[in-house]
């Protein structure tokens, strides 16, 4: 592989890692583009996966022409009866979401590290800790109002580590270059900058180590546990194997865990290789 | 996390094409292109460096943040210094609310996250202890279950086992969304069709409770109280003047009888008295009066079983034995006027013969009521011995004035039970141990105050709304509910459900609750179920989505009154009165408010948006005591609320008694105020009451039921036999035995119901939490992971019911279902199940399957809708018999 080629490869995990955290979120008009783009990518990086999940995006070709839905998605007496007609897609994939993720009631699928990782199912566990160490050792907080172990924001923070690789990596190229052109005596005591002296600190490196122990530590860990909960809740058993709203999510899940796997296993064999 | 945000992805703003296939527009080529292209685009690269490093100007390279972050920011200065792990806590002072001990209590506090509690060192009631309940504040904030954002309805269909498929929402959307609901009241001139209602509450709650629907013009708020306890207020108002709840001076006590209450597992105080129980049985003789083996009747000298609703026979027996003996206290109740006892079995006695101290109408209530009533006629009637009620009868006198009755819900909370409140709460004043050492006292006097006057803010509209009747009935013939002395002077709580189906006296188009769960809460559950479904509007601000949530359009996160939120409290115990803060010590999880102050400016400040000012000028009221700043936002009305509400107690300019503070930071820092010592002696002959003593003769209690009975121009018989009492001419107006009125046939499968609170109960909002189930079994009888009622094995052989079975209960209010557990600690005839369990629409523990199956059965399904009428209260105790069966 090249080097352009490994760094489109780390671009395009970035921007993988970035659209998983937010097709977590409740979803809204962005949601189709974001699985289509995802998709697209996972493909890219690892055609496998989508073997495995062969649904998506395809899923969503249903919701295209869902402006109206038919009414025949959840009147089975299942967990969300009563679906009225008059609900469009969208608001559909909303409810879903709710109903997995956050609630109000029985949470089915809990988004929080702490409830697979935890001996006793505790929000606020001793993983939680971890996780928001991590983030106060990269000098960042969580910005939602939400336990720092919730799905989103783990991916959301892979996508962060990526990025830092990527802009470690441009400074090495800059302060390369900057070399160069010092060396050539061409003008610039500027080339002595700031970017050029933080080199040291900024060692892609060592983000592709941070990115693998947290993995290892934390996603990597619970993210088979929650993708199993996701498949168990979005059975045919809960919501009729036509709701394209589960179906989604399942699919979703099964491409989160399997991707999260491909990329640990990708990131171990840097260190081995 | 919402919905209105607008997701800022990381530059890639790729457009999708009708196939799926993304052409790019910028950044982040899309992936078909690179997989045909094998992954040389370069340029794109450059690009998306090129890109992300301009969006990322500006920043240091130690806190370069990504492009399009959404859920992650640059971390504050402090936060990104923090002290090592585990060397970062404190410990934090708040309240605990999961009972009405109301303790001052210490949270543990690690980077923003609770990890331990225990009782404040600081408080003179509760001490450093607290109970079971506190701890469980833990699982139940960190709750995943948790309501955590505001959220609306999408199907518009009711009713029980609907889905209301909630989906996320912004508060300003729900703040607007329910502000133009109460704008569509007034411009339609009917905001008296508004409701809120509270369970719980902080001393805020005069904020939310009482200003707000009044500024709107709504005359219904409308309190849990009487489904709580206010029949065990009736017999100490209508003795002596205090409705209230009552400290115990168990510290000083030679005898104490506690009467269907709990007190070391659920009800009053309960840290406090299970840190002086041991000492007290060491020094003391304990009795307790209940149909099952309690945790206190487990820790006491003698147990009568009493057979539910008979307690009000026990009691007069008592005081018949402690007259006849002449074992009354002299000092308090006064004596013959020549010294010689003329209480004999079956003789009345001249009234001119004794003389009233402290107290009232003594001969008055032997004549009309106590002659007769020998332990053996109350033997007969309570099926406990003869020898037992004497015995405990005479040590209880023998211990005067050091001696206690314990008035709980058990013999209250009943129809009819008004008058065992007083019939029990009278024997205080016999052997003089009202408002003494080592007996029953008041509340210490306190110095909060209220809220800036509302007055100016109500306009025509308003007082025209609040002058019409409230939902609940309030004062009706068949409704008195004496509060205060006052016809309809108190909440009748259960009736609003009816109210509302009736539409009598009108229909309810929109209702706020906090803080409640109605729907499980409250006897006959179903005429709530009905009640709601038909209304249009309707809000729940509650921690967790709960059964009444399901009839909401709106559900809104409440701030935990534990870690989350400002406010204080209001205990007794000890011989002291706190009043603890509550404080927000923790970081909040999730986007939670306060339902009192923040939610209460949230919309006042949406109202005035939309035209009607008047509640945010009335809260700009609320300014800061110690800069005289007028409030600008929810955070600082929040605040400043309490600053202005406890000034007095921190205040040095303004001391009026108990603890001192320098000043807001040192009071609001320790967490805690306490009175002065209790005042002994110091309301003898000083009563609230139309005498000034304590009224076993209730002149007090006749002008109320006189001047009920003559606003509806009938006569006290008439209005008692209304009310569904048995009393008759001036028996109605003294403690007295009334035979238990009890639903339900007696058949060889039916049983008295003994419902009971757990001792796991946070207001019975605790069954989420998985402590609940593991430690279930310290309450006596039951089972960890298990909602069990108890049998005696006698009956249980007889009806081939074996530990372990599915069993059902019915009623003809409905059913349930739940498991048996055979026990010895229930009487024969009986069986005993704890409230708390049963949950449908709940978390993940507390409801097996969401929506249709709950864990365990609700005992509210089985108790029917019935009333004590004279005091409101609910009905829980000794109302119903029901069938029991095998599933």
């Amino acid at each position: 592989m090249t080097m352009d080629q490994a760094l489109i490869r780390t671009e395009h995990r970035a921007r993988v890692y970035k659209l998983l955290s937010d097709c977590y979120q409740s979803p809204d008009a962005e949601f189709p583009a974001r699985v289509r783009e995802l998709s697209g990518l996972l493909n890219a990086l690892h055609p496998e996966i989508l073997l495995e999940v062969p649904n998506m995006p395809d899923g969503l070709d249903d919701a295209d022409d869902k402006g109206v839905p038919d009414g025949t998605d959840a009147s089975d007496g299942s967990d969300v009866p009563d679906d009225s007609e008059t609900r469009s897609f969208l608001e559909e994939l909303k409810v879903e979401h709710a109903r997995l993720f956050i609630g109000p009631f029985s949470l089915p699928v809990p988004p929080y590290g702490s409830m697979y990782l935890d001996r006793e199912e505790h929000l606020m566990a001793e993983s939680t800790k971890d996780v928001h160490q991590w983030y106060l050792s990269e000098g960042i907080e969580t910005a939602l109002k939400e336990m720092p172990d919730h799905i989103c924001i783990e991916l959301e923070f892979l996508y962060l580590l990526i990025y830092r690789e990527l802009k470690a990596q441009e400074q090495t190229e800059r302060s390369h270059d900057a070399g160069r052109e010092d060396r050539a005596g061409r003008p610039g005591g500027t080339g002595h900058s700031q970017v050029a002296r933080q080199k040291s600190t900024a060692d892609p490196a060592t983000y592709r180590d941070k990115q693998r122990r947290f993995l290892e530590q934390h996603p990597g860990r619970w993210i088979p546990a929650f993708e199993k909960k996701v498949r168990e809740h979005t059975g045919s058993a809960h919501t009729g194997s036509a709701h394209t709203g589960s179906a989604l999510y399942r699919d979703l899940a099964a491409a989160t865990r399997r991707f999260i796997a491909a990329d640990l296993a990708e990131l171990r064999r840097d260190v081995s290789g | 996390m919402n919905d209105s945000k607008t997701t800022t992805a990381n530059g890639a703003n790729g457009t999708v094409s009708a196939k799926g296939s993304i052409s790019a527009s910028g950044t982040m080529d899309a992936s078909t292109e690179n997989r045909k292209q094998n992954g040389t685009a370069a340029s794109s690269r450059k690009s998306f460096l090129k890109r992300a490093l301009m969006a990322g100007t500006g920043a240091t390279i130690g806190s370069m943040l990504a492009p399009g972050l959404s859920t992650l920011k640059a971390a504050g200065k402090a936060k990104a210094n923090p002290a090592p792990a585990g060397q970062n806590g404190r410990w934090e002072a708040t309240s605990c609310l999961g009972c009405t001990s109301w303790c001052s209590v210490q949270v543990y506090v690690q980077d923003g996250r609770a990890t331990r509690v225990r009782g404040n060192p600081n408080s003179k009631v509760n001490g450093e202890n607290i109970c079971v309940r506190g701890h469980m504040g833990l699982q139940q904030v960190y709750d995943p279950d948790r309501l955590k954002q505001p959220m609306k309805r999408t199907n518009p269909e009711k009713g029980r086992g609907i889905d209301p498929g909630f989906v996320p929402i912004t508060w300003d959307e729900a703040i607007d969304t329910i502000a133009e609901k109460i704008m569509e009241l007034r411009r339609n001139r009917e905001t008296h069709k508004f409701m809120l209602t509270r369970g719980r509450y902080t001393y805020l709650r005069d904020i939310f409770y009482d200003r707000f629907p009044k500024i709107i013009g709504s005359p219904n708020n409308i309190s849990h109280s009487s489904i709580c306890a206010e029949a065990e207020k009736f017999g100490p108002y209508y003795t002596e003047g205090i409705w209230a709840y009552r400290q115990y001076d168990v510290r000083n006590a030679r005898y104490v009888i506690c009467w269907g209450a709990d007190p070391i597992a659920t009800n009053r105080q309960v840290s406090h008295y299970n840190n002086v129980w041991g000492e007290l049985l060491s020094r003391a003789k304990v009795a307790t009066v209940e149909p099952r083996l309690s945790a206190t009747a487990a820790k006491s000298d003698e147990w009568m079983p009493v057979i539910p609703g008979q307690d009000g026979a026990l009691a007069v027996a008592m005081a018949h034995v402690i007259l006849t003996k002449g074992l009354w206290n002299r000092e308090f109740v006064g004596d013959f006027v020549d010294g010689q006892n003329r209480f004999k079995v079956g003789e009345t006695v001249d009234e001119a013969a004794f003389r009233d101290n402290h107290a009232h109408g003594l001969v008055k209530w032997w004549n009309l009521e106590l002659k007769d009533r020998t332990p053996q006629w109350a033997a007969e009637r309570a099926g406990v011995p003869a020898d037992q009620i004497e015995r405990v009868a005479t040590d209880f006198g023998k211990a005067a004035p050091h001696a206690i009755c314990w008035v709980g819900g058990g013999p209250t909370m009943q129809v009819r039970g008004a008058y065992n409140s007083m019939a029990t709460h009278a024997l205080n004043g016999l052997v003089g141990s009202v408002d003494n050492v080592g007996g029953t006292l008041a509340s210490n006097p306190e110095f909060s105050r209220g809220f800036p006057p509302l007055d100016p803010y109500l306009d025509d509209l308003a007082r025209e709304g609040i002058a019409k009747p409230k939902i609940d009935q309030r004062g009706y013939l068949e409704f008195p509910s004496l509060n205060g002395g006052r016809s309809g002077g108190g909440v009748i709580t259960n009736r609003a459900a009816d109210g509302m189906l009736d539409e009598d006296p009108y229909d309810i188009k929109m209702i706020i609750a906090y803080f409640n769960n109605f729907v499980f809460s409250s006897p006959d559950v179903d005429r709530w179920e009905r009640a709601l479904s038909k209304v249009p509007f309707n809000v729940h601000i509650t921690t967790h989505a709960a059964e009444y949530s399901m009839y909401c359009d709106i559900v809104l996160p409440a701030a935990h009154a534990m870690f989350e939120r400002h406010g204080f409290m209001k205990g007794i115990g000890n011989g002291y009165r706190q009043l603890p803060l509550n404080r927000p010590v923790i970081d909040r999880v999730w986007d939670v408010k306060s339902d009192e102050t923040e939610f209460s400016w949230l919309i006042a400040e949406k109202l005035a948006e939309k035209g009607f000012p008047n509640m945010i000028e009335h809260f700009r009221e609320y300014r800061d005591p110690e800069t005289g700043a007028v409030p600008q936002n929810a955070e600082e009305f929040d605040l400043f609320a309490l600053k202005h509400a406890t000034r007095d107690l921190w205040d040095p300019a303004h001391y009026k008694g108990g603890d001192r503070f320098d000043g807001w930071e040192d009071f609001y820092k320790t967490g805690v105020w306490n009175s002065d010592p209790y005042n002994y002696r110091g309301r003898w002959s000083r009563m609230r009451t139309k005498t000034g003593k304590f009224e076993f003769y209730s002149e007090t209690l006749k002008d109320a039921i006189e001047g009920h009975a003559g606003k509806h121009s009938v006569s006290v018989d008439q209005l008692m036999e209304s009310t569904h009492y048995l009393a008759r001419g001036e028996q109605a107006f003294i403690p007295h035995y009334e035979e238990p009125l009890i639903h339900g046939e007696e058949r060889e499968d039916t049983f008295h119901l003994v419902d009971y609170k757990s001792r796991m109960n946070r207001e019975g909002r605790s069954a989420n939490c998985s402590w609940y189930h593991e430690l279930k079994d310290i309450d006596p009888g039951n089972v960890p992971w298990q909602d069990v009622a108890n049998l005696n094995p006698v009956d249980a052989n007889r009806l081939g019911i074996k530990d372990g079975d599915a069993i059902r209960l019915s009623s003809a209010a409905g059913e349930l279902e739940c498991t048996a557990k055979l026990w010895e600690g229930v009487r024969p005839g009986t069986v005993a199940k704890a409230y708390g369990q049963g949950h449908w629409a709940y978390g993940r523990l507390a409801s097996k399957k969401f929506g249709k199956q709950p864990r365990g059965g609700n005992n509210n399904q089985v108790i029917p809708a019935d009333y004590d009428r004279l005091s409101g209260s609910s009905a829980f105790y000794a109302i119903v018999r029901v069938k029991v069966e095998k599933v």
